[in-house]
């Protein structure tokens, strides 16, 4: 929390008060009301004609600025800001903004947390529910029938040819809606989408699944596939961060967090589930942050209840995104979290573990820089972090240097040729890092590699060469050839150096550009959890965590409620 | 300019300098970075400054509510960061920069190679940031914009507002939630595509 000490200065305001407020406002926001008022002037004590005194600052008191109310006189009140000020400025109505809901979705209910919950129906009724009349347009989702093909159609209307048939649970975006029918758009194999119309109430509005360019035709491997409650809820009391495992999505980030959040606080994680029995849905809680509360030191979080049926995108015999190890509840929580943030795709393309365990929690994530840490300060903060029973998340480096190398041959002016070694078959050189420097007597300096990104292959330029390309594939050759009077005098002057990407550090088993959970310390060591649930590292030094590591991040998450009150 | 409370050398470690009030003067040159601010701090050179953070994490990340944090004149590199390769705010603090550029971060899956936000207020004036040097603004960000030039991208998620008036943008991705809009306004902005996602699109105005 910021700390904040007093001065006395001035704030003329810039706009006629409201009357009778004598409770201090929630916040600037609060203050300003509807006026349109972004910025608040100061003056250095109460009514009129006082010294201005916003100097400055560009409009620090802004609506979101810090502020923490102390008293008031009259009209004015007198505040601390997160500038070392205590101003004084008039008080109005009290008028706290209630949550902002978008309407025009329904999708995703927000409730109010006075207000109990309905119990669940004690019987069943239907195990879906016709959402069929909310088919719009772009809208992503499945065709689903409980077993058998579908018949897809030349037109709207049963009286139109069946130009095909598909299956139970496959993946489909509406292009039209006519009456009780639906044009719909699938992926077929060989890199291919086909249209057609089906019976609207086929369709199972569903989040949009992940696209890889590199691998468009995954998404004909996907399928929409009930789960039974019993293979996605958590079992009461039972839950762990490790049941669940990242799969062909990169959101390791997510399922990260989660795992963190669920070895932390397993009860609470709990009861981000609830199941209704009337409709056969699940709602599944996230918190969304709204602004920051200067009297607490603490941001404001909504919960957001996403409502998901039990379908989840498989791949064969198993789903496709997040796994059971043993239990699915990860997945269905993956799932809403799709939903909410605009599918697969929007998720599944990385993303900030520190956002995302405060997404589960409803509370800051608190971040640390490792290269900014000594050894001893990791430690103690990791013991502390521990002991305090919080969520930690960490991610690795992208990349790591290689050790010098003299991987090539040749003679004269070339060509040189030769391929470096990698320290382990995932690695791949990082673009635009490899270096080929003369280090004899030789008149060529240092060359490097111009590639960028997910090139396949680069020139090389500068020092003295000629000529050069390196081929990134595993394991990387070289050829360049030198300008006259360039020439290295032997080929073991030429040094090649790069950065890796992949297994940065084979020793800890332990994958670059890749978020893992905090597990315990070992002997002094840390003990992360790979979020594959494969694969999982050795315990690092307290040294190296420093080094292999570029982001940290711990979340306190709050104590489950009591089951009572949770009820 | 503010008046320096400390001059600094290339090659000086910047971040023991970092102190409640400070001015801090980079002489040209180059300064390793992976700076952490947690206190108002104002940092500016007039041309030739660059902090590098040799792939150590954010150049720059503003970690603390309430804050002012004032840069210009530099150029910010060698970021490496799951979120905000350059500049990661991830606090109610407000952000100016001025005449700053971004080179060479690389961010992680989270993206934001030049700047990644999810919360606080950014004031931006003659930012560029091309390339690869994306700029995510997130969360709660708010971020007001003029004559920047980030070409490398933009992207507008959650409940992010921003508005810039003039200048350059590169492609420009709008992303909400099913629970609320990002706002974006440009201003006689010379701007990519921009592409608002068709789920949970955002609010996206244009004015010549």
């Amino acid at each position: 929390m910021s700390s904040y000490q007093q001065q006395r200065v001035s704030s003329a305001p810039s706009r006629t008060p409201s009357r009778g407020g004598n409770k201090p406002p929630a916040d600037l926001q609060s203050l300003m009301g509807n006026s349109g008022a972004r910025d608040l002037q100061m003056q250095g004590g109460p009514g009129a004609g006082q010294e201005e005194m916003q100097g400055d600052v560009w409009g620090w008191l802004h609506e979101n600025t810090g502020w923490s109310w102390t008293k008031s006189l009259s009209d004015w009140w007198t505040g601390l800001w997160g500038g070392d000020q205590e101003i004084d400025t008039p008080s109005p109505e009290i008028d706290t903004p209630a949550p902002v809901v978008d309407d025009s979705n329904k999708d995703v209910e927000v409730p109010d947390p006075e207000k109990k919950q309905d119990p669940p129906a004690p019987e069943v009724i239907e195990p879906q529910i016709d959402r069929t009349d909310t088919i719009t347009r772009g809208m992503k989702g499945a065709v689903i029938s409980g077993g058998a093909e579908i018949e897809v159609r030349d037109g709207p209307g049963g009286e139109s040819g069946v130009q095909g048939k598909v299956a139970d649970g496959k993946p489909v975006e509406v292009l039209e809606v006519s009456g009780d029918w639906i044009k719909i758009e699938y992926r077929v194999p060989g890199n291919k989408e086909e249209q057609g119309w089906v019976r609207r109430s086929v369709f199972s509005d569903q989040p949009g699944l992940f696209k890889d360019e590199d691998n468009p035709g995954m998404m004909e491997d996907h399928m929409w596939q009930l789960y039974e409650k019993d293979a996605v809820l958590p079992e009461a009391g039972q839950l762990k961060g490790t049941d669940i495992k990242q799969g062909g999505l990169a959101d390791c980030y997510f399922v990260a967090a989660m795992i963190a959040v669920g070895n932390a606080r397993p009860n609470f994680l709990e009861q981000s589930f609830r199941y209704n029995e009337s409709s056969g849905l699940y709602e599944v809680r996230f918190f969304e942050e709204q602004g920051y509360d200067y009297r607490t030191g603490q941001s404001n979080y909504n919960e957001v209840w996403v409502e998901v049926d039990g379908y989840l995108p498989t791949d064969g015999d198993r789903t496709a995104y997040a796994r059971a190890n043993p239990e699915l509840w990860g997945a269905l929580m993956e799932k809403a979290y799709a939903k909410w943030q605009g599918g697969f795709d929007a998720i599944g393309d990385g993303g900030y573990g520190s956002k995302a365990m405060a997404h589960l929690s409803g509370v800051d994530s608190e971040s640390k820089t490792p290269s900014r840490m000594g050894a001893d300060e990791v430690l103690e903060f990791f013991t502390k972090a521990q002991e305090d029973g919080r969520a930690i998340y960490a991610g690795t480096q992208s990349s790591w240097e290689s050790d010098k190398q003299t991987p090539l041959s040749g003679s004269a002016l070339g060509p040189y040729s030769g391929s470096v070694k990698q320290i382990h078959d995932w690695n791949q050189i990082k673009p635009g890092t490899l270096t080929v420097s003369d280090t004899g007597k030789g008149a060529g300096g240092r060359a490097r590699d111009t590639g960028s990104d997910n090139a396949k292959t680069a020139t090389i330029v500068g020092g003295g060469v000629e000529k050069g390309e390196v081929d990134y594939a595993k394991p990387g050759s070289l050829e360049l050839t030198y300008r006259d009077g360039m020439a290295p005098e032997k080929a073991e002057d030429l040094e090649v150096g790069f950065r890796f990407k992949g297994m940065i550090a084979p020793q800890y088993q332990l994958v670059g550009w890749h978020g893992y959970a905090f597990k315990e310390i070992v002997d002094g060591k840390l003990q992360f959890h790979n979020p594959w649930g494969s694969w999982q590292p050795k315990p690092i030094t307290p040294e190296d965590f420093t080094k292999y590591f570029s982001s940290c991040a711990t979340n306190l998450v709050p104590q489950a409620k009591a089951a009572e009150a949770a009820e | 300019m503010a008046d320096c409370t400390v001059s600094l050398s290339p090659g000086a470690d910047i971040q023991p300098h970092i102190a409640a009030g400070a001015v801090i003067c980079l002489a040209p040159g180059h300064y390793p970075g992976a700076l952490r601010i947690d206190v108002p701090v104002t940092m500016q050179a007039s041309g030739g400054a660059t902090l590098d953070a040799g792939g150590k994490g954010p150049v720059v990340h503003v970690t603390q509510n309430g804050i002012q944090v004032r840069i210009s004149g530099v150029t910010l590199t060698g970021g490496a960061a799951e979120f905000g390769a350059g500049l990661l705010v991830d606090a109610y603090a407000e952000v100016a920069l001025d005449d700053v550029s971004f080179e060479g971060n690389e961010p992680g899956q989270g993206g934001g190679a030049a700047i990644g936000a999810i919360r606080g207020r950014l004031l931006m004036r003659d930012v560029r940031a091309s390339g690869n040097q994306d700029v995510v603004l997130d969360g709660v960000t708010e971020a007001a914009g003029d004559s920047v030039q980030l070409t490398g991208g933009l992207a507008v998620r959650d409940g992010a507002k921003v508005a810039f008036k003039g200048g350059t943008l590169g492609t420009v991705n709008v992303r909400g939630t099913t629970t609320r809009k990002p706002e974006l306004v440009l201003e006689g902005v010379d701007a990519g595509q921009v592409t608002n996602h068709p789920t949970v699109p955002g609010v996206v105005r244009t004015q010549p």
